[in-house]
């Protein structure tokens, strides 16, 4: 015979119908809608594809260091102008790059190519653009910098350092959402 | 001395029906006493369960849920510039379903567990409605059940409740003794239904 | 509550938000800030030479040489929301082929303990001034500016110009190679 007495969870479970059951299954599912629409949300009100983004690099240290977190913008009409720090996405690059606009050239028509390099790198970013390519497009930029909070995405690191951590950390989550019972 | 409780109070360990709960966890009590509730109300009384305060809650839930995956599909295959004016329908249109859930948990359900029809033999009255809610606060073992009875044909309102320590219900082990509660919950029925008759 | 898990539960998550609300305090009270101070900027020597830019399209570009004298006072800037100033100095000028140009010639990491009082005379540039084109000679409207970016512990990054810029002009004929 099943001992319910050492899975008591499970016996909660057992004792649901059929409406407890599904509405256990759509608790799970507003958890995970209700971040994912705070992250759609975001990305409607700032213009970004990637609002919040974790610093992966020493390169702008001692402004930056790795695992603190940046809220980005990406306005239209906001125009690109040198000091600012850009996150821009390289073509065979995964990974987008956080590094500060050197120069700036802008044409009537509104046209602008602009260079990046990073504060702690000796070099201006030429080396780490596509071969050949000299300047970076506004169609390159995910967004500027606007807000800044230290730490915060140590955990993003660890989970993409730990892939096996990541897996097991959401799978308890999950199950825990899925078997409680409110 | 815990195990000799154990020998008084549960039935024989065979019973599959023996509903055991972790005592320190409030809402593991509370919905062991609800679905006790229920089993009194439905399976030995025979009353037909209604179903209908727990499916409008499923459908905002199911409709708040279509609108995010909806939000997700479309984002994938048209990336984010393009796909802005559906996010913005679709983020918009969570956000007030999560405010209509808000506002029917809270004033629509009130914590309503069951909702039970007594249904007229013939079939000709409308049914007489009986609606249980209960509570227990947070790291308090006082368990409160309220019932409402209305009356089809009177349209009489009338309400009774019991609040007990759940101490009485469960032992020491966290096995409930449902003789204990039935006897209270019939209790309170039966107070509703003489109330009723004395008219 | 009766297991040490939901206890540590309990006590991380309120530690967790004691401390999001501290950090949010500490924005606030510096989010009104205007992080402004006055700059000294002077050019002592200009010139334009017309070389190949072998860093991008090896064709020949204007480059300029400047040296220039930089002073200001930055500790009214710190504050104990304030990690460190970014300062960069950029020279911006107008075109025939560009309507904007901005090229930063120095910059500078000054963290908060740091000395804070600049006063440079007659130093180099520490970037190349590299003009997108042959727009530098004889320019007569070149514009430098200190500008800096707060990086705080916690908040928005502000881009601040400093009050007080200077205007100079390079000299009509390209300089001698050898210089």
């Amino acid at each position: 015979m099943f001992d319910v007495g050492d899975f008591q969870f499970l016996g909660e479970l057992r004792r649901m119908n059929k409406r407890q059951l599904y509405y256990q299954f759509l608790n799970f599912g507003m958890i995970v809608s209700s971040a994912l629409m705070i992250w759609k949300g975001l990305m409607v009100v700032t213009g970004s594809e990637s609002p919040i983004v974790v610093v992966l690099s020493g390169s702008m240290e001692p402004a930056f260091y790795r695992g603190d977190l940046l809220f980005l913008t990406n306005y239209e009409e906001e125009p690109v102008r040198v000091g600012e720090i850009v996150v821009f996405k390289i073509e065979g690059r995964d990974i987008p790059i956080v590094h500060r606009v050197l120069k700036v050239h802008e044409k009537e028509n509104g046209l602008v190519k602009f260079l990046t390099k990073g504060d702690n790198n000796q070099v201006d970013d030429r080396g780490l653009y596509a071969p050949g390519q000299m300047w970076l497009n506004k169609s390159d930029v995910v967004g500027r910098a606007r807000g800044y909070v230290p730490y915060v995405g140590i955990v993003t690191i660890l989970m993409n350092d730990y892939p096996k951590f990541k897996y097991a950390i959401l799978a308890l989550l999950g199950l825990f959402v899925l078997i409680h019972r409110e | 001395m815990a195990s000799k409780a154990k020998t008084d109070k549960t039935p024989a360990k065979a019973d599959d029906k023996q509903i055991k709960v972790d005592k320190w966890d409030g809402s593991a009590l509370k919905n062991a006493l609800d679905d006790a509730t229920k089993k009194v109300l439905i399976e030995d009384m025979g009353y037909e369960e209604s179903h209908r305060l727990m499916d409008g809650r499923l459908a905002i839930c199911t409709l708040s849920v279509g609108f995010a995956m909806f939000a997700l599909a479309w984002d994938y295959l048209h990336p984010f510039p393009q796909s802005r004016p559906v996010l913005i329908f679709c983020v918009t249109s969570y956000f007030f379903m999560m405010g209509v859930l808000t506002l029917y948990t809270t004033l629509k359900e009130k914590g309503c567990f069951l909702v039970a029809l007594d249904k007229d033999k013939a079939g000709i009255d409308p049914p007489n409605v009986w609606t249980f809610v209960s509570q227990v606060k947070r790291y308090d073992d006082q368990y409160t059940l309220y019932a409402t009875y209305v009356d089809a044909k009177t349209k009489a309102v009338r309400t009774a409740n019991f609040t007990k320590s759940v101490a009485q219900f469960f032992d020491v082990d966290g096995n409930l003794c449902s003789d204990y509660f039935e006897v209270e919950v019939r209790k309170l029925h039966s107070g509703l239904s003489s109330e009723k008759k004395h008219k | 509550m009766n297991t040490f898990l939901s206890r540590a539960n309990t006590i991380f998550a309120f530690t967790l938000s004691v401390m999001a609300a501290l950090t949010f305090g500490c924005f606030l009270t510096t989010a009104f800030d205007d992080h402004l101070t006055g700059v000294t900027i002077k050019t002592a020597k200009a010139m334009v030479k017309h070389v190949p830019d072998y860093s991008t399209s090896r064709e020949k570009n204007d480059l300029g040489f400047i040296t220039f004298d930089l002073q200001a006072d930055l500790n009214s800037l710190f504050n104990w929301n304030v990690k460190q100033l970014f300062l960069y100095m950029t020279a911006e000028y107008e075109t025939k082929s560009n309507k904007v140009n901005q090229v930063v010639l120095w910059d500078k990491i000054i963290r908060r303990g740091d000395n804070a009082v600049i006063d440079y005379r007659g130093i180099n540039t520490k970037y190349y001034f590299w003009d997108d084109g042959n727009g530098l000679r004889s320019n007569s409207n070149i514009t430098l500016t200190l500008a800096w970016n707060v990086i705080p512990n916690a908040g928005t990054l502000p881009k601040v110009r400093g009050i007080g810029s200077h205007q100079f002009e390079f000299p009509s004929d390209y300089a001698n190679h050898k210089l």
